[in-house]
C-alpha cells in the first residue's frame, strides 16, 4: 500500500490533509489506470478526478483499510465504465479516431520534429482504440486490466467481487470475442 | 482462432502497454479536484434536513414492520375459520343434521 492505514482513517475522520496525501499517493498510478482504460489523454485528468471524488464521498464506506487499493480500483472501473457509456450514448468521437493530440503529433512527425517512437505508439494506440470500439466495454475493462495493467487474478477477484472460476470464464470470453474483433479489423485492412 | 492471431493480440496488449505511459497531473489537478469535491457537498441548511428525514423513513420503515408482522399474526386465524366453515360446508352440515334429525324421528316412533 501506498499510505498507512492511519492515514486512512483519519481521512475517513473529515481530515482533509489526509485525503490530499492518499490523493497525491494514488494520483499518478490512477491517472495510468484511467489513461489505458479510456485511451483519450484530453478527458484523463477529468475521469481521474470523479474517481478521488467518488473517493472522498465514499470513504467513510470502508471498513478495512487494508482492502482499500482493491476498493479503489473498483472506484475507478466504476467511474470508467459511467464515462466510457456516457460516450457512447452521447456518440462522440469513435476512439478509433484520432484525438487532437494525437493528430498534433501525426503532423509533427511527418515534418520530421518527433521521433519515430512516438509515431510507433500512436499507431499502437489506433489500433487498440479501434479493437475497443468492437468490443463491450465490461469486456474493455477486464481486458485492460488483466493483460495492460498486469493485475493478478486474485487482484481483479477483489475488484469484482467474483469467484476464480467465474472471473476466469469471463477473461476467456472476453479474450475470445477479442479475438473476433481483431480477425474483423484484419479482414477490414484496418490493421 | 488461429495461434498467430492470438500471438498479435499479445504483441498489441505489449505495445499498447508501453505507449501508455502514465501522464503527469496538471498544476490545476488538486484545485480542480476539491473544486469539483466543493461543488458536490450540500449546503449546510439541508444537512439537518437529510438527519431528519432518514430518522423519518426509519421509523417508517419500523412501523411498516410492525404492521406486517401484527396482520401476520391474526389472519391466519380468520382465514382458518373462513376455510372450515365455507358455504358449501354449511349446506353440508345443514343437510346432515336435518338428516339426523329425521332419523331420530323415526326411531322415536319405533320404525
Amino acid at each position: 500500500m501506498l499510505v498507512d492505514p492511519e492515514t486512512i482513517k483519519l481521512a475517513q475522520s473529515g481530515d482533509a490533509s489526509a485525503f490530499n496525501v492518499i490523493v497525491r499517493s494514488y494520483r499518478s498510478r490512477i491517472l495510468g489506470t484511467v489513461y489505458r482504460l479510456i485511451g483519450r489523454p484530453e478527458d484523463v485528468e477529468d475521469v481521474t478526478q470523479d474517481v478521488f471524488v467518488r473517493l472522498y464521498y465514499s470513504l467513510d464506506q470502508l471498513r478495512l483499510p487494508k482492502v482499500f487499493e482493491p476498493w479503489l480500483h473498483r472506484l475507478t472501473v466504476n467511474t470508467t465504465y459511467d464515462y466510457l457509456r456516457k460516450r457512447r450514448r452521447s456518440g462522440s468521437v469513435a476512439m478509433a479516431e484520432l484525438s487532437e493530440e494525437q493528430v498534433i503529433a501525426a503532423d509533427a512527425s511527418q515534418s520530421g520534429k518527433q521521433h519515430e517512437e512516438d509515431v510507433r505508439n500512436d499507431e499502437v494506440r489506433q489500433v487498440v482504440g479501434a479493437l475497443f470500439e468492437n468490443i463491450s466495454d465490461d469486456d474493455r475493462i477486464l481486458l485492460t486490466l488483466k493483460e495492460i495493467e498486469g493485475m493478478t487474478l486474485k487482484e481483479l477477484q477483489q475488484i469484482y467481487n467474483v469467484k476464480e472460476n467465474a472471473l476466469k470464464v469471463r477473461l476467456f470470453r472476453a479474450r475470445k470475442r477479442a479475438l473476433k474483433a481483431l480477425e474483423r479489423l484484419k479482414d477490414q485492412g484496418r490493421i | 482462432m488461429s495461434r498467430l492471431l492470438e500471438e498479435k493480440l499479445e504483441r498489441i496488449w505489449k505495445h499498447y502497454r508501453a505507449a501508455c505511459s502514465a501522464p503527469e497531473p496538471s498544476a490545476a489537478f488538486m484545485p480542480e479536484l476539491w473544486a469539483k469535491i466543493d461543488a458536490r457537498r450540500s449546503p449546510g441548511w439541508l444537512a439537518p434536513l437529510r438527519v431528519w428525514a432518514t430518522r423519518v423513513a426509519a421509523v417508517a420503515g419500523l412501523a411498516a414492520a410492525l404492521l406486517v408482522a401484527a396482520v401476520g399474526m391474526w389472519q391466519p386465524r380468520q382465514s382458518l375459520e373462513v376455510r372450515e366453515w365455507g358455504y358449501v360446508d354449511v349446506l353440508a352440515q345443514d343437510a346432515a343434521d336435518e338428516l339426523d334429525g329425521d332419523l331420530w324421528l323415526l326411531v322415536s316412533n319405533g320404525e
